[in-house]
């Protein structure tokens, strides 16, 4: 149940001032606006609170880093949970990698598609393999 | 992937080309990434899930497109499930994200994190593969 207290507290905060909240908490805001997913409305709402609360957390850095990234990941999750129909009406599968980039001033997240990663990892094998082959 | 990683590190951190740490900066000055994957609920019902989602070990951030022929940057520094399962589980437990945040940013690291010998996932480049 806490999760979707956090769903809620998040999405209203990723809502413009001036817009009220949704009857369906969970679900995308209902302001017809196509320029980011629910997920990606949710990660950067979280982002801007984490900014507003992140300070250096000195010696435990990376520990902290893991922990923002997993919470990130569980926060997701639960959306997903919530919208699974939303999975099923897509055409593309769901972002599913949230990586946490930290140092000791800033913390941020980015979502994006594993298979990203496998493709620009094969690109740059092709490029490799061209370069040794000349 | 990569890409998102890369704009987001310029957004923010426009004099970081990559997470390098120079010998007259802090460790913590350094630029790093850890990621987690998210679940989707087709993947079975919660009662048969892990505690946890899958996550990878930190590693300093590096633009893999630049050519860096350094390794692949991941630290010695490693954490097990059990190590977040406590932390995670309380922030999930808080009832505003700002709570959640709070306690995280709070979590105190365990101790002995240091490996000392070498892991094949920190030989590898990617932490994640998937099919």
């Amino acid at each position: 149940m806490a999760v979707d207290d956090i769903l809620q507290d998040l999405l209203a905060n990723s809502l413009p001032e001036n817009k009220t909240q949704p009857a369906m908490n969970t679900d995308l805001p209902a302001s017809g606006d196509t320029s980011a997913s629910g997920p990606d409305k949710l990660v950067r709402a979280l982002e801007r609170q984490c900014s507003a609360q992140y300070t250096d957390p000195g010696p435990g850095i990376h520990f902290i880093g893991l922990l923002l990234a997993v919470f990130a990941a569980e926060i997701v999750s639960g959306y997903w949970a919530k919208n699974a129909q939303r999975i099923q009406g897509s055409e593309n599968d769901p972002a599913r990698l949230i990586s946490c980039l930290y140092s000791g001033k800033e913390a941020a997240f980015v979502l994006a598609h594993p298979t990203e990663v496998v493709s620009q990892f094969k690109h740059k094998l092709n490029v490799d393999a061209d370069k040794a082959g000349r | 992937m990569q890409t998102k990683l890369d704009d987001k590190v310029r957004e923010l951190w426009p004099r970081k080309v990559s997470g390098n740490v120079s010998s007259e900066e802090k460790e913590n000055d350094g630029v790093y990434t850890v990621s987690a994957v998210v679940r989707l609920p087709d993947e079975g019902d919660s009662s048969n899930r892990p505690l946890l989602p899958l996550f990878s070990c930190p590693r300093r951030y590096s633009d893999f497109l630049q050519g860096s022929r350094e390794s692949s940057g991941y630290l010695r520094e490693r954490f097990e499930e059990t190590d977040v399962l406590g932390p995670i589980a309380m922030a999930l437990k808080a009832h505003s994200v700002q709570d959640s945040l709070k306690l995280i940013l709070t979590a105190f690291p365990p101790r002995d994190t240091i490996m000392i010998e070498a892991t094949p996932e920190a030989e590898s480049t990617f932490p994640f593969y998937f099919g």
